[in-house]
């Protein structure tokens, strides 16, 4: 989380009172400081808080078995390389990640042998899935998939 | 964080699809600095790769004197050739800080003759240069990078490995 948001200072819970479960942000750089309520941050600045929990928490007691729907919303285009592959190696030696996306960065940050192509013709059929290394793909994948040419 | 342009970083130019994913996995060893290397869109053919580093990223290595570049290519079976080409459009005041690489034919020859995936062999050649040796880089369709990988180490370790 540091690395992403360098001013961060720490997550803290009011200690007493009503708003007791109301969790603050403290940003701190140069003698200055900042206190945000969690609430308050950016979906972008939440999705961080969100990986570096699990990142933390399959360090500290996994292995996990983590399902993130579309880890690459709200993050700016210069951080979703990086945001998938901090998630793809905490989990290289331990525990299983699976993450859905339309993002074609984040797309690109997975490989042919462990990407799964979803498709559906209508709500009133089944979901198809097949290995990306199974579909034949001319040319660029990510052309290919905004021209919907990928059918299974 | 996106790689921070105003220290040392890598990006990658990739040619195609199996050479983006071996420069993923090359990132997704745990001893790179994964932080410090970003891996760029595919070119789509060794020809566009020296004709989008000359029209898009030309300013910024000018602009950014921490920046190194990979162009990662095929080199189908003619590797002096097409390595002669390639350094003659860098410019010499970069020339440096450009490294040209890439399987001597054809990324699918090397995963067929290793039965590695291509991410595998990213990370497979990621550590050989963390831990200093060149096995997998001595590879008879990768040994005619050595004078060149030799000076990317040179340059990259000190922030690229632990």
């Amino acid at each position: 989380m540091g690395i992403a948001v360098p001013d961060i200072a720490e997550f803290r819970n009011d200690p007493t009172g009503k708003d007791a479960k109301s969790m603050n942000v403290h940003f701190a750089a140069n003698a200055a400081r900042l206190v945000v309520n969690f609430d308050d941050l950016s979906d972008g600045e939440k999705c961080f808080f969100l990986c570096a929990v699990v990142l933390a928490a399959n360090k500290a007691y996994g292995p996990l078995f983590c399902f993130w729907d579309e880890p690459d919303n709200y993050l700016s285009l210069s951080e979703v390389g990086h945001f998938i592959l901090s998630l793809r190696r905490s989990f290289q030696n331990g525990g299983q990640i699976i993450v859905t996306s339309h993002n074609d960065e984040a797309i690109r940050k997975f490989a042919e042998e462990n990407t799964w192509v979803l498709d559906r013709k209508s709500h009133l059929e089944p979901t198809l899935i097949k290995l990306l290394e199974d579909i034949p793909v001319s040319g660029d994948l990510i052309n290919a998939l905004i021209c919907g040419d990928i059918t299974l | 964080m996106s790689v921070n342009k105003h220290k040392p970083h890598l990006l990658v130019l990739p040619e195609d699809d199996p050479n983006r994913q071996m420069a993923d996995g090359f990132a997704l060893d745990l001893n790179c600095n994964y932080r410090a290397i970003q891996v760029l869109r595919e070119a789509g053919g060794w020809v566009k790769v020296v004709d989008i580093f000359k029209s898009d990223y030309l300013p910024g290595m000018r602009q950014f004197p921490e920046r190194r570049m990979v162009l990662l290519m095929d080199f189908d079976g003619k590797p002096e050739d097409r390595k002669s080409f390639v350094a003659r459009e860098i410019p010499e005041d970069i020339k440096n800080r450009v490294f040209v690489l890439g399987v001597s034919s054809e990324p699918e020859n090397l995963r067929n003759a290793t039965d590695k995936k291509y991410e595998e062999i990213g990370t497979a050649l990621a550590e050989d240069c963390a831990e200093n040796r060149q096995d997998f880089w001595m590879h008879d369709l990768l040994k005619h990078n050595e004078p060149e990988l030799n000076r990317l180490i040179e340059d990259v370790r000190p922030f690229l490995f632990k």
